[in-house]
């Protein structure tokens, strides 16, 4: 009886050890992915395998983000003073890496004097949320919470 | 040939309004549609009912703010 106890308290401390172990290195996964996906638009899908939601996320962030460049929207600098500046650079840096593109993109500068330029600027933001909220969705899928 | 490719992407980038709208519309409703829908029947469906509403709700609020325009 007393052998039954102590085989049965091993089995447990094995699994509660292992799935610790699984935790551990998912949540590592979750964060690498979530890195990864925040740099490059798309890139956390494609660590977990998920090929078509990485080139859609890739093309509609590239899109929008190029796209807003082009029609010279405004790209909110990290120390702009004001909360609405702060809550646009916060928008625009979710484009991660695409964020430092904007100069070779934007060479002449924004210009929001023209409706085009106001659109851009809008592009860029939904460029960065709809990255951020790829990012949120790598995070679920390599935690577990979604397949 | 990056240079002359952005040069092309560049000019060829003379958007209308109702071009950037429905340029915006398919890229959001594509990236939404990632988001939400598991199934790729579903993504489709999505797509489509997330574009045309866009769009609709769009040319909506354009026909709603007509008469203050001028």
């Amino acid at each position: 009886m007393a052998v039954s106890h102590a085989s049965g308290d091993r089995v447990i401390s094995t699994a509660h050890s292992r799935t610790s172990r699984m935790t551990a290195g998912r949540a590592t996964l979750a964060l690498f992915a979530a890195l990864a996906a925040w740099l490059v638009p798309g890139v956390g899908h494609l660590l977990l395998g998920r090929w078509g939601r990485a080139l859609v996320f890739f093309c509609a962030v590239s899109g929008l983000v190029v796209s807003g460049y082009l029609l010279r929207g405004n790209v909110f600098p990290p120390h702009s003073g004001d909360p609405f500046g702060t809550l646009g650079f916060l928008a625009d840096a979710g484009t991660g890496v695409f964020y430092y593109f904007s100069r070779f993109f934007e060479s002449a500068g924004p210009d929001v004097s023209r409706a085009a330029g106001d659109y851009g600027t809008r592009f860029i933001a939904a460029a960065g949320v709809v990255n951020l909220l790829a990012v949120l969705d790598t995070i679920e899928i390599s935690t577990g919470r979604r397949n | 040939m990056i240079c002359s490719a952005f040069i092309f992407i560049n000019s060829a980038l003379r958007l209308s309004h109702f071009g950037a709208m429905l340029l915006f519309a398919l890229l959001v409703s594509l990236a939404l549609a990632c988001l939400s829908q598991r199934t790729r029947a579903g993504g489709v469906k999505y797509v489509l009912w997330s574009f045309a509403l866009f769009v609709l709700v769009g040319l909506g609020v354009a026909w709603l703010m007509y008469p203050i325009s001028r």
